[in-house]
């Protein structure tokens, strides 16, 4: 397992020229992307722009035909489990076992990532992720979306990794829940995790993101500092930023 | 109609309906043109031997008619054109006897005992095919009607844009229906047709009496009742069901339980509740009660009865021949006995018999096993009836046998011998299968079972249609 | 972060698996389903050794009978014995009242499975008249529908309802959390699909075996139907890793079925259909290619062969002169004298003989086939793994065909054993009839009674310990295969 000790000062995500084809169509043609410790990136772009294809690679799910994907200086697509080591992944939608509780899930997919948390562990991660005390030992089941993503984070928590990565993370989730899922996250950038969200969530991006950047045609076509804009500007920008088909 | 129609064509192109459809024909052909093969080498080897029996009888020399009597002769179950179809209790039952003086031979050589220990896996006849894989098929065909529609979103769109459940859902009905004929309605009445056909023109054994082609229609009603009761289970289930994993996860467990556990359920259960007398022990009742008869006492008992019967001391002085006259008087009591315990046994087996279509209650997989052999005229009433016409036809060559030496008092220590002419009095062996309207009023209860079965689940299908939600 | 270590995920499998609902219906049904199937086991076990113990007490009446007939009729008396009521003398005593049986025991395991049981009676009453052509006549006559419906046995529910247990257990796993997204969750985390899939299926197969084996036991202990295991613990063990070996075998049918990614509507249907062609579809199709292999001689042209010599033996003077043919192989000359070809005992065995070499090549053909059909069966039933295990089982448990084709060669074999013991002694008898008792009715020539040669049922262990063997050795393959095939699939998490 040596091969996933990183480079000390290796970026915690590097994409250079990553390509990627499905057959005649290509996904991504030309990625390039680095992210340091710390660094909230939003990656805005319409649906079929290679956002999902990006989360992919990274996750080792899918192997580049061109470039590289490195995670903390590790090829993923080599060793995607070294990778994956040091990410955490919260997809849109967080499937949870409905018949396992808030904590036995988390315990149940940190066990897999081979850390074995103690109940009180459990306890404290979910609350630190912010889902209430009285919904930890109910079955996951009844759990609403943002409590769903909750234990999602709580699992990134327990795995303290390096980089997060974000698919829709506010999609579907009312103004309060959306603004607690913002402050948590901020809160982990603010101890040092990367995050990369792929979203349409505008105003979220303006809130959380200190880089954006545009995909388009399979490549960053433009990033930006939001904080240069209001977010009706950056929504102006986006749009013309689109492909005449999309927009 | 039109709608009909239009599900129909939906349907119809549907690659699961194509697969489904030709591994059904494919099967159904195998094991019908196999059981048809069968069948037909079985009826010519029949009617030869036959020939063969009655030439060797009438050919017999000049002899005491008590030694023809020993002679006896084979008879041969003919098989049920339907047979081919639904081989029912015949492969269980033996399908030749040795008519012979004194005793009631069993009718041996059952085909299973012939067919090797792999064949009894399930699938050897187009009634099995029917019985185990047609469900399989039409929950496969089925269980999607409703809840892959759900999992789309579809179903919402419908219901949501005025479609009455209760239409839809009888439309889909009846356009699997359709299908489900196709695929298996016609392959039977194919098979039928040709066994119904095939067999009055090969001209072997005498169809007349089976009434086939009535037979091959009800027969073929019931297949399908059975095929569309599945098909009710799958699109209840479907109605139900959040997802197409559901629904088939539920309906697969339904065919398990109904065609695969229950029917072994139910033999377990008919005979601890009915428990029956072993053929084991009625043969050593009947030997038990035989050994006293037997004896030299018991029968120097009886000559001594009939000498002061007919009020003389010798033999000799009788208007009979005394030997002949015993050997009448000791058949009639072995006939009287065999009719006690075998009537009973027969009756017992008969009775358990009728318990299983009422276990059809459990499984409507017992319900048609009961059904179809009957409408096949292959089941154990069938088998009993001939066992019981060949005991007749023994009876009928040993009464005419020994009243032949009863008649023709010999003295002075001669034989009586007889001849052809004796030979040629007793008739060939002639079996008439029971008649049709025995058979209906025997398929009376499964059918009813099958009604019940069917009516139940169009009863459930009301209000869950009702209820229906996207 | 280190890698999970297995031991923990298995762990953590075990109790996702015990944790649902359904796992514990499952396990109830099946182990509820062992125990009816050891309860019907019992009782049929219990009604052949009921009819074995008939058939020791029915030889025991005869013999009891005809003792009292050699006292009953060793006194002068005016009544007159034919010589089919007499059983003091060697040929009536044959003839028409010993009650000589074959027997094929059932063995300690014999509660396994029904097998043939249902259709070959395992007892047979050695027959010295003719009206059945062969021998395998002894029937049991029953309920034809309980005959087709099948027994609920231990054998169906092992080889049967365990796959569908198995399959409702371990079915959708993986599957189901590809469909529900939990898939995408379990990926994301720093671990490849063969410990994933290794742990769960681990742990379905271990939960699955436990059940099995544990729920077999219990069954078997509480219906109290197993015999006197004494040298048959090693048949046991070999049939329990069989056991094991087959639920290990589905469980790797269920990873495989998983590893193909369809979602758990494909994995359930494909195992279903798989599960009807292993146990039902494969098994039929090898009960033909048996058909066409070793083809089933016609009975009917043995019956008529039989017929034939019948008619030819009373035809004119030809019994007179097969008699005295048969009776110049038996007899030296000096003792030959014409009329005995007229005596009725030994026209009657002299007849029989005829009878037998007009058969002869009959008999041979029909055990013949019935060998080759039982060695066909059982070298095509490793073909399958629910037709390799029935055979194991029915083979423990002496209810499968070879067996019934072995123990109608002994049977055979010990009527021929019978004649050699009686012909000389009819033989005697009518070359020098020497009154015993002057005056007394009976022969009174036969006493040795005792000394009739009594049947020795073959030992059934050493057949039942080498199809356990085989079938072990094959499931363990089959299993090991189907591992490989689904671990080779399971190199990448799918995207």
């Amino acid at each position: 397992m040596g091969a996933s000790v990183p480079p000390a000062d290796a970026p915690v995500l590097a994409i250079g020229g990553a390509v990627k084809r499905f057959g005649s169509r290509t996904a991504l043609s030309g990625l390039d992307l680095r992210l340091g410790d710390g660094e909230v990136f939003a990656l805005l772009g319409p649906n079929g722009a290679g956002k999902t294809t990006t989360i992919n690679l990274i996750l080792g799910f899918l192997k580049a035909d061109a470039g590289t994907v490195r995670v903390c200086g590790i090829d993923a697509g080599a060793d995607p489990v070294g990778a994956r080591r040091h990410v955490a992944y919260i997809p849109e939608q967080v499937a949870l076992y409905p018949g396992l509780s808030g904590v036995e899930n988390l315990r149940y997919f940190t066990t897999l990532a081979g850390l074995d948390l103690s109940r009180n562990e459990a306890h404290a991660l979910l609350a630190e992720a912010g889902l209430t005390l009285e919904a930890h030992r109910r079955k996951a089941g009844a759990y609403s979306k943002g409590m769903r993503q909750k234990v999602g984070i709580a699992v990134a928590l327990a795995r303290r990794a390096r980089l997060l990565l974000l698919d829709e993370p506010t999609s579907g989730l009312d103004p309060s829940a959306a603004a607690d899922f913002s402050a948590t996250i901020r809160a982990a950038a603010g101890r040092g995790t990367a995050v990369l969200m792929a979203t349409h969530d505008l105003y979220r991006v303006h809130e959380m993101a200190g880089r954006v950047g545009v995909l388009s045609g399979g490549r960053i076509v433009e990033e930006i500092d939001p904080k240069t804009l209001d977010h009706v500007a950056l929504e102006r920008l986006y749009i013309d930023r689109l492909p005449e088909s999309t927009a | 109609m039109k709608r009909i129609g239009a599900e129909l064509a939906l349907f119809l192109h549907d690659v699961r309906l194509r697969w489904i459809g030709a591994v059904l024909v494919l099967l159904l052909a195998v094991a019908g043109l196999g059981a048809w093969r069968d069948a037909v080498r079985y009826g010519a080897e029949v009617d030869a031997v036959t020939a063969a029996e009655r030439a060797r009888w009438l050919g017999q020399d000049a002899k005491n008619p008590h030694s023809a009597d020993h002679f006896g002769i084979w008879v041969f179950k003919p098989s049920s054109p339907l047979a081919v179809l639904d081989p029912g209790s015949e492969p269980y039952t033996g399908r030749m006897v040795r008519v012979e003086a004194h005793v009631f031979n069993d009718a041996v050589y059952r085909a299973v005992q012939d067919a090797g220990p792999l064949a009894r896996a399930g699938l050897g006849s187009v009634a099995d095919i029917v019985g185990l894989v047609v469900p399989l098929a039409a929950i496969l065909l089925g269980f999607s009607a409703f809840a892959a529609d759900r999992e789309r979103g579809t179903l919402r769109l419908a219901l949501g844009n005025g479609i009455a459940p209760g239409r839809l859902f009888a439309d889909r009905f009846a356009a699997l229906t359709a299908a489900l004929v196709l695929v298996i309605g016609l392959p039977l009445l194919g098979i039928g047709t040709l066994v119904a056909l095939g067999r009055d023109a090969a001209g072997w054994q005498d169809t007349a009496g089976w009434q086939a082609w009535p037979r091959l229609l009800a027969w073929i009603a019931a297949q399908l009742a059975y095929a569309a009761l599945f098909l009710l289970v799958a699109m209840l289930v479907s109605l139900r069901a959040r997802t197409a994993r559901h629904a088939l996860a539920a309906a697969l467990a339904i065919w398990v339980g109904l065609c695969i556990v229950a029917p072994r359920l139910a033999t377990a259960a008919v005979e601890t509740l009915v428990p029956a007398v072993s053929y084991r022990e009625v043969r050593a009742r009947i030997d038990a009660e035989m050994r006293p008869h037997r004896t030299a006492e018991a029968n120097d008992d009886r000559s001594r009865e009939i000498l002061a019967r007919y009020g003389v001391s010798q033999p000799q002085e009788l208007p009979i021949d005394l030997r002949g006259l015993m050997m009448v008087e000791n058949d009639d009591h072995h006939f009287a006995l065999y009719d006690r315990e075998f009537g009973a046994f027969f009756d017992g087996i008969a009775g358990r018999e009728r318990v299983f279509a009422w276990a059809g209650l459990l499984s409507p997989r017992i319900a048609l096993q009961a059904l179809s052999q009957t409408l096949a005229g292959t089941d154990f009433a069938e088998h009993a009836h001939f066992v019981w016409t060949a005991e007749a036809y023994r009876r009928s060559i040993s009464e005419r046998m020994n009243t032949e030496i009863r008649d023709r008092p010999q003295h002075g220590g001669t034989t009586l011998v007889a001849g052809p002419e004796l030979w040629g009095e007793i008739p060939p062996f002639a079996h008439t299968p029971l008649p049709l309207t025995r058979a209906l009023a025997d398929a009376a209860v499964p059918a009813l079972v099958l009604a019940l079965w069917l009516a139940g689940l169009v009863g459930l299908c009301v209000p869950l249609v009702r209820r229906l939600k996207p | 972060m280190s890698a999970a270590r297995f031991p923990r995920l298995l762990a953590a499998e075990l109790r996702l698996i015990l944790r649902e609902r359904l796992t514990w219906a499952i396990l109830v049904a099946l182990v509820a389903s062992l125990c009816f199937a050891a309860w019907t086991g019992a009782d049929r076990v219990a009604a052949a050794r009921t009819a074995l113990a008939a058939a020791v007490a029915d030889s025991e009446r005869a013999v009891r009978d005809a003792k009292a007939a050699h006292l009953r009729y060793g006194r002068p008396a005016a009544i007159k014995v034919n010589y089919w009521q007499d059983p003091t003398d060697a040929f009536g005593y044959r003839t028409y009242f010993m009650a000589a049986y074959a027997v094929k025991p059932p063995t300690p395991l014999a509660i396994l499975a029904a097998g043939q049981s249902d259709v070959q009676p395992a007892v047979t009453k050695v027959d010295f008249g003719f009206s059945t052509v062969f021998d395998d006549t002894a029937t049991e006559i029953g309920s034809a529908a309980a005959l087709r419906l099948g027994p609920f046995d231990l054998a169906f529910v092992l080889i049967v309802l365990v796959p569908l247990a198995i399959i409702a257990l371990a079915g959708t796993r993986l599957s189901s959390e590809h469909d529900s997204g939990i898939l995408r969750m379990i990926a994301a985390q720093p671990t490849g699909p063969r410990r994933v899939a290794g742990a769960k299926f681990a742990a379905a197969a271990l939960v699955a075996v436990t059940a099995t084996l544990g729920g077999t036991s219990l069954a078997l202990v509480l219906s109290g139907g197993l015999g006197d295991f004494a040298g048959w613990s090693w048949t046991a063990a070999l049939l329990a890793a069989a056991l094991a070996a087959y639920v290990v075998f589905w469980v790797a049918a269920c990873a495989l079925a998983a590893s193909l990614w369809r979602g758990a509507v494909g994995a359930l249907a494909g195992l279903v259909l798989a599960w009807a062609c292993l146990t039902v579809a494969l098994p039929t199709a090898l009960g033909l290619a048996v058909d066409v292999l070793s083809p089933i001689p016609s009975r009917i042209a043995a019956i008529d062969a039989s017929r034939q010599a019948q008619a030819r033996f009373y035809a004119g003077d030809e019994a007179r002169r097969v008699t005295a043919a048969w009776l110049s192989t038996k007899l030296p000359e000096d003792v030959r004298r014409p009329e005995l070809a007229d005596v009725p005992e030994l026209k009657r065995l002299a007849r029989d003989a005829h009878y037998d070499q007009a058969l002869a090549d009959h008999h041979r053909a029909a055990r013949a086939q019935a060998l080759a059909a039982s060695a066909w069966s059982r070298r095509l039933a490793l073909i399958s793994p629910a037709t390799a295990l029935t055979l194991a089982l029915e083979t423990a448990s002496g209810t499968d065909a070879g067996r019934h084709a072995v123990f109608l060669t002994e049977a055979v074999a010990y009527r021929r054993s019978l004649r050699a013991f009686f012909e000389p002694r009819i033989l005697a008898q009518a070359v020098t009839p020497a009154p015993v008792c002057a005056g007394c009715p009976a022969r009174l020539d036969f006493d040795a009674y005792d000394a009739v040669p009594a049947f020795a049922p073959a030992d059934a262990r050493a057949a039942a310990d080498r199809q356990a063997f085989l079938t072990l050795a094959c499931l363990g393959a089959a299993a090991l295969l189907l591992t490989a095939l689904a671990a080779r699939r399971l190199k990448q998490w799918p995207a």
